[in-house]
């Protein structure tokens, strides 16, 4: 499998992966690899990831979570630029960073658990407007189309679209409990 | 400042990080975000050393607690300036003084 998209690959490639928000330090690993066979990120939408073919190199990817309409923005986007980090791609207020290491330690851009926990509270405050968006268009009640599909006896229609917005919001609170999860796993550990 | 303030205060921030101790003793005299860290590498000889995303989570806690200020550079630097605050100097203070107690009853329990 891997061979043949090997082959297939050209100088820049778009791949789709579905990855969730609670599973970036899998996604971190990924573009690692990535980058060891010479694909590197070059830009990140929902579910696809554009990489550019260049050397095979050691790369560290690092991801965080920060609301870019924040007033301290710029004073955030500095200090990674300072430390070293440069900024990929941001794509929904999670921004993709990378560093070459200088030797074989692992470069991070949380020092310690207390720390990397307040990355996982900026990303729970950050899906609450996503939840109540979510929940509002996918509310039968508020689309005439649907409405009228009911009453016209096409129950099934708006059935499905009830059943619908229910699965989405399933999804979210099991995001939210995976994240809460995750919180609580790193501020349980000592402080540093 | 009333005993009992202080004593909120000190209840209310304390203990502090490693991290966020050295960057609060570094603030004792104004520094940037990246001054601050180099600051902290420099001073416990690259053995604390601060990811971004910690700094700036750090810088941002402790000024939320007003433990630091930011204040205006010299010829009008865009970058952002901290400094220690009087309760900032209070705390740090008293976090000396507890290690310095655990430091003392090692010493001592431990014959070194």
């Amino acid at each position: 499998m891997r061979e043949v998209e090997m082959e297939t690959r050209k100088e820049s490639e778009w791949i789709f992966k579905v990855v969730w928000a609670w599973q970036d330090e899998r996604e971190e690993k990924w573009l690692e690899e990535q980058a060891a066979q010479g694909w590197h990120l070059e830009k990140v939408a929902p579910f696809f990831y554009k990489f550019l073919q260049g050397t095979p190199s050691r790369v560290i990817y690092r991801m965080d979570y920060k609301r870019t309409t924040d007033q301290d923005y710029a004073e955030y986007r500095d200090i990674f630029t300072l430390c070293g980090w440069e900024l990929v791609a941001e794509m929904a207020n999670w921004h993709y960073y990378r560093i070459s290491p200088e030797n074989s330690e692992t470069p991070e851009i949380y020092s310690n658990d207390h720390s990397k926990a307040q990355k996982y509270r900026r990303l729970l405050i950050g899906l609450v407007p996503v939840m109540v968006i979510f929940t509002t268009i996918f509310n039968p009640a508020l689309s005439r189309g649907l409405l009228n599909a009911r009453n016209q006896g096409d129950a099934w229609v708006y059935q499905a679209a009830i059943a619908f917005r229910v699965v989405i919001f399933l999804l979210l609170v099991y995001v939210i409990i995976r994240i809460l999860v995750k919180i609580r796993r790193l501020e349980s550990g000592k402080k540093e | 400042m009333t005993g009992s303030r202080q004593q909120d205060l000190i209840r209310r921030t304390t203990p502090l990080t490693e991290a966020s101790f050295y960057i609060l003793i570094s603030l004792a005299e104004p520094l940037h975000g990246y001054g601050v860290m180099q600051k902290v590498m420099e001073l416990s000889r690259n053995r604390v050393q601060l990811g971004p995303g910690t700094l700036y989570g750090a810088l941002t806690n402790l000024m939320s607690q007003g433990l630091i200020e930011a204040v205006d550079g010299a010829g009008g630097e865009r970058k952002k300036l901290y400094q220690l605050t009087e309760d900032g100097r209070l705390v740090a203070e008293h976090e000396v003084r507890r290690m310095e107690e655990l430091s003392r009853h090692g010493h001592m329990l431990l014959g070194i």
